[in-house]
């Protein structure tokens, strides 16, 4: 198992580079260049070879780079160009990658010498593959005499099976084998074509399937209970699953207490390290743009924005919206956000997300009093710094609000991600908790692609199937070029992000962007760039340059419509928006007037004469008489009818009495308000206004809001009266009982009045203190008409010992009772 | 930013400064891949939807010429998403074809397998397939042409038929211009159009000279031909036209209606009798075959009932001429006139051929009645499925009609409605004559012969003559009730009196609404078409009608 093989360090390879290359490698990998500089070539290699500086200079390779090195890493250590070759995915040469390897040496990651490609065995454990961790690494967990054990199982079994092994690099010295020698011929023998393959032959199908299984797997076997001690007794460990493999170092144990099959073990069950090598830079299709559009559509974006903010702050400022008890804003919040600014729940949730991160909405705490108990509101409303911000200039304002977002470590788009099934449980709300440390970087990363595509050529040709045109290409196709080669230059850097891919982040990117004017029709607009490039001043010169000229003119035409072609100065447009609904908004805004708009305008408080007066003011040609007539039409029925606050009423059928207790000295507390001559409403409650009633001299009875004298618990004086009628007096109404013989006149004639009569006779009694059996009394109903209406009731007899009652509205008691 | 009239939204509207230098050119520009959705005075807003880029790609347009228009003529920069969904929509025309084959009658080919692959697992076209020629044909089994048209269309994969139309029987027809009677330059164009198509739809304002259209197609058709139409008044009304400005001869022409049962080189036949149903079976459908059409003309096609439709799947290999004044459907089936009958091919709209005089200026007003306060309180008590009608035929309104109908005393009127009840009160006050569908056809031609003869002067009608009746001198029309909100019966009406009127005065149209109803509300929705249109409504209080 020896050869005549010339074995070459990293510290001989960089001793033969020159300067320049020298300078390239640290251009690339700066960290080996400190923190003091390398005393010699020998030390520079000892630290390109560090598994963290490994690592981080990984994280910088293209996706090319990280593929090769993901082959390579999967391939016998030290291995020629041949089987480098045949490692390669189906299709690919050594030709093809050549660039590919030149870049890796550059970086010091592999070299090359003598037909062979060397590797340090820490970058075997720092590249990431689709296997398991290197052999090396897992066996280097575990004694000594256990290596041994393993190989000398090993090599015995590739023995009997007839496998040639591959030749050896190290020299032969007699002397027993070391632990890192041992693991070297064990890592060996497992690189050898077609050495696992044949070991597996002798496994048992439960083995070999479990290798099978873990090959294509970077999860290890859990709950695996796979010990090695030269004193156990035999059979003791080895009835644990998958020790036949352990026995073999094609299963082993890892750190984490899980069970790992090597990659060496992986690659040979499994092929190919990948499928692909990916090597060209993905073509990025670019449309060509006229720049000054980009410019105009950026200054658009940003002054509507700017609106939406101001709209969302007054709105807000009024009347804050409450936080969930998990912090943040609910969805029920965002969606009225969201018809308030009249743009998609996707985008209000992204202007939100703005304010949250330029500080200018704020959660407060606000306390209020339930019964007897305090209560803490959580309150989302404009911060004290929102007041300062309004005041300023809208450049600035601008620069501001973007700013904050460009330095924000948080995704605004995030909360408005859709989610389903379990994960809808994960949802982050509007402002919530939420933290991505290379958001910012991320999103300086897409900005600075984005600006780097005005060097490209555009696009051209005549295949409008495949979607782009001659000349012009949706933002969503630059997109997912753009995403495609910013995973290709740093894959690794856009990995891992909580399941939230590439092409979703840069759109992410973009669309929050395009929102701020940042960016425009596929571009980074002047103002973005110069942001991007930290130069504030110059930023808000570029907005300045092509902030939308404002308009005061709007056109209203007959089919109730008003068009507003550009951009409707602010105060204008809030007038606007209040008498009619936007339909259509962009470059131009259609308005549709209709009846619940203006009536919504005059609710308000604007009346036809101002109405008329704005719309001939600002309306470029003149108004039409088809708007003109529907103004006053609206305003005509406006009114009809009116709502007030009143916490009592006071009825009368004697208009006379009532209009003596409305201006009567001692009522005059109750504010009275009468609204016609038998009715008058006050707003202090019932039992106030019944007993100042009566303070004054008048007989009131207390009334539910149905009219139905009320059965509401009897005052002190009152309940004494009741106990002096010794007894229970139950009065029924003549009507309640439905007994309408003997009845007086006026009651038989109307049956639907004694339906309707529901007078609570007994609760009248008890309050207003009257015996029946002395004296008639008046009552109070209601009629068929809902009216109200009085009667004048006696007794009308004793039935089961009850005493009952019977009456008549004409004012006059029937003959019986007169006479008693 | 330029100073071109056109604006281009991201929702795909375009909307057209009308009184901007390059308006004209600019509309001409986008009515090919545009559909109009209304023009009022100042500013005409299109939309630009998957039918009308498919249409304007049937017609030859590509995207870039589309992109061109746009940008030439937009005063703000136009959205790069929306060029590039235009040209991503424009692109799925065609990618699939229909087209004959040696050995078989009909296939469907796509040189895309993907999008093949698609449609053919789709189940919307179950059952529409024969064997599997190759990787890109395959057999469409035969009377599946429409159906499978109908489907490629919901699916967003409109097909290019290029199977073609079979000649029909031969039949000699031309055009007897004699009279002063010439094909105007927008009628010759909108055949011109069609024929090089050989399937499609016209659209014309009424009293533009639909007729005209479909006469001159069938002299250049030169074949038997079958016009569809919507009721017995209307069909004789196409068979004297046809006699009066074609060779057609009284034998050639057949009418095939309730009344009579005729199949002649050139037949009219109505809706009525097609979708009349006998023990379940729609027994005059034979009538397609009963000839080998070259020609199927569907008149007023925004009213083609849903069995016609069905039917008309089955007879793609004709020529098909659908005409209408109105494409808008009130059931929203726009996308089966464009699978069936076949694509807009020609529009034109009404102020513009108003403009040019092709039809009378109209002024449309709107005339509020009071109701009084007993009929108020008896339409609050009315339930809700019953206020329209109490509404429209509320006795507030027969002064107010009285008063129009005097104030233009000896001009030809019509008095339109839809409650026969409150039609027959308003009959009996004007004491003219009372036209509705329970009028024997023989009788109600009679009246409209005295009508146009100026004998009389006044007629009130039912929703019978809403649409196909040619009466030239009508120049005043007061509509007393309607069906709900039908924007194409506002329209409709009005084009009863467009015809251009020899002294060149205006016609007018008045609709009398009850107030505070919710026929005030309905009517708002009928204008709207109208007022789409550029015909703006004056509303006026009937107190104030002395001033009308």
């Amino acid at each position: 198992m020896t050869a005549d093989i010339q074995v070459r360090s990293l510290g001989d390879e960089l001793a033969g580079w020159d300067a320049s290359r020298l300078a390239a490698l640290l251009l690339r990998r700066p960290d080996i260049a400190g923190p003091d500089a390398p005393r010699d070539v020998g030390e520079l290699a000892e630290r390109a070879q560090d598994l963290a500086s490994l690592r981080d200079a990984i994280a910088g390779c293209t996706l090319a780079e990280s593929r090769l090195l993901q082959v390579i890493v999967c391939c016998a250590r030290d291995c020629t160009q041949d089987e480098l070759a045949a490692a390669l995915p189906d299709g690919s040469a050594l030709c093809d990658v050549e660039k590919v390897l030149l870049s890796l040496e550059q970086c010091a990651f592999i070299w090359r010498y003598g037909g062979r490609i060397y590797s340090s065995s820490a970058l075997r454990t720092a590249v990431p593959t689709r296997f398991g961790p290197p052999v090396r690494a897992l066996l280097e967990a575990q004694t000594a005499e256990y290596a041994k054990h393993v190989l000398r199982i090993l090599q015995a079994e590739t023995h009997a099976r007839g496998v040639t092994l591959r030749a050896s690099t190290r020299e032969v010295t007699g002397r027993p084998l070391r632990k890192a020698e041992v693991i070297d011929d064990i890592e060996s023998i497992l690189t050898t074509p077609g050495a696992v393959p044949a070991l597996l032959e002798g496994a048992s199908a439960d083995d070999r399937e479990l290798a099978i299984e873990l090959s294509s797997s970077t999860h290890g076997l859990r709950s695996a209970h796979l010990y090695f001690s030269p004193y156990s007794r035999p059979g003791y460990y080895s009835q644990s699953r998958g020790y036949w493999l352990f026995e073999r170092a094609m299963l082993l144990p890892g750190m984490d207490g899980a069970a790992y099959e090597p990659r060496e073990v992986g690659v040979a069950l499994c092929g190919k390290a990948v499928d692909d090598l990916a090597v060209d830079e993905p073509e990025l299709a670019v449309g060509e743009v006229d720049a000054s559009s980009v410019e105009i559509a950026a200054g658009s974006r940003a002054a509507s924005l700017l609106d939406s903010v101001d709209d969302l702050l007054e709105a807000w400022g009024e009347e804050p919206v409450a936080e969930l008890k998990t912090g943040g804003l609910g969805v029920t919040a965002i969606k009225k956000a969201a018809t308030l600014l009249e743009m998609s729940v996707r985008d209000a949730t992204r202007l939100v997300e703005f304010l949250y991160l330029a500080g200018l909405i704020e959660s407060s705490i606000v306390v209020r009093k339930e019964g007897r108990h305090a209560v803490y509101d959580r309150l989302i409303a404009p911060s004290s710094a929102a007041a300062g911000w309004l005041n300023r200039e809208p450049v600035v304002r601008w620069r501001e609000l973007a700013g904050a977002w460009l330095r924000a470590d948080r995704w605004p788009s995030m909360p408005a991600r859709e989610v389903h099934g379990d994960d809808a449980a994960k949802r982050i709300p509007v402002t919530g908790s939420q933290f991505a440390n290379d958001a910012s970087a991320l999103r300086r990363d897409v900005l600075a692609s984005l600006a780097s595509l005005d060097g490209r050529p555009s696009i051209d040709g005549d295949d409008e199937r495949s979607g782009r045109g001659t000349q012009w290409l949706a933002p969503s196709t630059t997109l997912k070029a753009l995403a495609e080669h910013l995973y290709w230059e740093r894959p690794q850097r856009w990995l891992n992000k909580n399941g939230i891919e590439p092409f979703e982040l840069v759109e992410w990117t973009y669309e929050e962007a395009e929102m701020l004017g940042i960016v425009a029709q596929g571009r980074l607009s002047s103002m973005g760039a110069a942001l991007l490039g930290g130069d504030n001043s110059r930023a808000q010169q570029a907005l300045a340059a092509c902030w939308p000229e404002e308009t005061v003119k709007f056109t209203v035409q007959a089919d109730l419509t008003a068009v507003v072609i550009g951009r409707l100065s602010r105060s204008v447009l809030v007038e606007l928006r209040l008498l009619a609904d936007r339909e259509s908004q962009g470059a131009a805004s259609i308005f549709r007037f209709s009846e619940a708009s203006l009536h919504r305008a005059i609710a308000s408080g604007r009346d036809p004469d101002t109405i008329m007066d704005f719309l001939k003011r600002h309306s470029s040609k003149g108004v039409p008489q088809s708007l003109s007539y529907l103004v006053g039409d609206v305003a005509r029925r406006h009114g009809h009818i009116e709502v007030g606050s009143a916490a009592s009423f006071v009825i009368s059928k004697d208009p006379a009495v009532l209009a003596d207790a409305c201006v009567h000295r001692r009522t005059r507390k109750l504010g009275l308000c009468q609204l016609a001559p038998t009715v008058a409403v006050s707003a202090l409650g019932p039992d106030k206004v019944v007993s100042v009633l009566r303070e004054a001299g008048f007989l009131p009875v207390s009334a539910e809001t149905s009219g139905t004298p009320s059965d509401s618990p009897v005052p002190k004086e009152i309940d004494s009266i009741r106990r002096s009628l010794g007894g229970v007096v139950a009065l029924q109404s003549a009507t309640a009982s439905g007994a309408s013989k003997g009845l007086p006149e006026p009651f038989r004639s109307q049956p639907s009045a004694q339906r309707s009569a529901r007078v609570n006779l007994r609760a009248w009694a008890v309050q207003s203190g009257y015996h029946l059996g002395e004296q008639p009394v008046k009552l109070s109903q209601r009629s068929a008409r809902e009216l109200a209406e009085q009667l004048l009731a006696g007794p009308a007899g004793r039935r089961g010992g009850k005493r009952t009652a019977s009456g008549s509205s004409s004012g006059r008691l029937p003959p019986r009772q007169r006479s008693r | 930013m330029s100073d071109g009239p056109l604006v281009v939204q991201s929702d795909k509207t375009l909307m057209i400064e009308v009184d901007l230098p390059g308006a004209a050119e600019c509309r001409n520009a986008i009515a090919a891949f545009a559909e109009l959705e209304r023009a009022p005075e100042h500013v005409h807003t299109y939309r630009i939807t998957p039918l009308g880029l498919w249409n304007a790609r049937a017609a030859g347009m590509d995207a870039k010429s589309v992109m061109d228009a746009l940008t030439t003529f937009s005063r703000f920069p136009v959205p790069a998403s929306l060029l590039a969904d235009l040209t991503e929509t424009m692109g799925r025309y065609g990618r699939l074809v229909l087209e004959k084959d040696p050995s078989h009658p009909l296939v469907l080919r796509s040189c895309d397998r993907a999008v093949l692959e698609e449609v053919l697992g789709s189940r919307l076209t179950a059952g529409m397939f024969g064997p599997r020629l190759d990787a890109e044909r395959v057999v469409v089994l035969l009377g599946e042409r429409g159906r499978l048209k109908q489907a490629l269309l919901k699916l967003g994969w409109p097909a290019d038929d290029q199977a073609g139309y079979v000649d029909g029987t031969r039949h000699a027809i031309s055009l007897r211009e004699e009279g002063g009677f010439a094909l105007r330059a927008y009628q010759s164009e909108a055949v011109d159009v069609f024929m090089a198509s050989g399937s499609g739809t016209v659209v014309l304002p009424c009293g533009a000279g639909k007729t005209l259209v479909g006469l001159a197609a069938m002299a250049r058709c030169s074949a038997s031909t079958l016009i569809l139409v919507t009721n017995t008044v209307s069909a004789r009304q196409w068979r004297s036209e046809i006699f009066a400005h074609s060779s057609v001869t009284e034998e050639q022409i057949g009418e095939y209606s309730g009344e009579r049962k005729e199949i002649r080189p050139v037949t009219v036949a109505t809706y009525q009798i097609l979708s009349t149903r006998s023990k379940g079976e729609y027994r005059h459908f034979g009538v397609f075959d009963a000839q080998d059409w070259g020609l199927v003309i569907y008149d007023e096609v925004h009213l083609l009932p849903a069995p016609v439709f069905r039917m008309t799947a089955e007879i793609q290999s004709r020529r098909r001429l659908g005409l209408t004044g109105t494409l808008v459907r009130e059931d929203g089936r726009e996308g089966d006139v464009f699978s069936l009958i076949g694509p807009k091919r020609f529009e034109a709209p009404w102020k513009l051929m108003e403009e040019q005089g092709w039809i009378a200026p109209a002024l449309c007003t709107e005339v509020r009645v009071t109701l009084s306060d007993a009929e108020r309180m008896t339409y609050a008590l009315t339930e809700a499925a019953k206020r329209h009608s109490v509404a429209s035929t509320s006795a507030a309104k027969d002064r107010a009609i009285e008063f129009l109908v005097r104030k233009h005393d000896g001009e030809p009127t019509l008095v339109i409605g839809m409650y026969l009840e409150h039609l027959s009160r308003i009959a009996d006050m004007l004491q003219a004559p009372l036209i509705t569908g329970k009028t024997p056809v023989l009788e109600r031609e009679r009246l409209y012969d005295a009508f146009r003869s100026g004998k009389e002067r006044v007629l009130v009608v039912s929703n019978v003559a809403n649409f196909s009746i040619d009466l030239p001198d009508a120049s005043v029309a007061v509509q007393v009730s309607g069906t709900f909100g039908s924007r194409q019966e506002e329209a409709q009406r009005l084009g009863r009196i467009l015809r251009p009127k020899a002294d060149r005065r205006q016609a007018r149209f008045f609709t009398v609404v009850s107030r505070d109803t919710n026929e005030q509300e309905f009517a708002a929705r009928r204008q709207r078409f109208l007022a789409e249109q550029g015909y703006p409504y004056e509303i006026v209080d009937a107190e104030d009608l002395v001033g009308v």
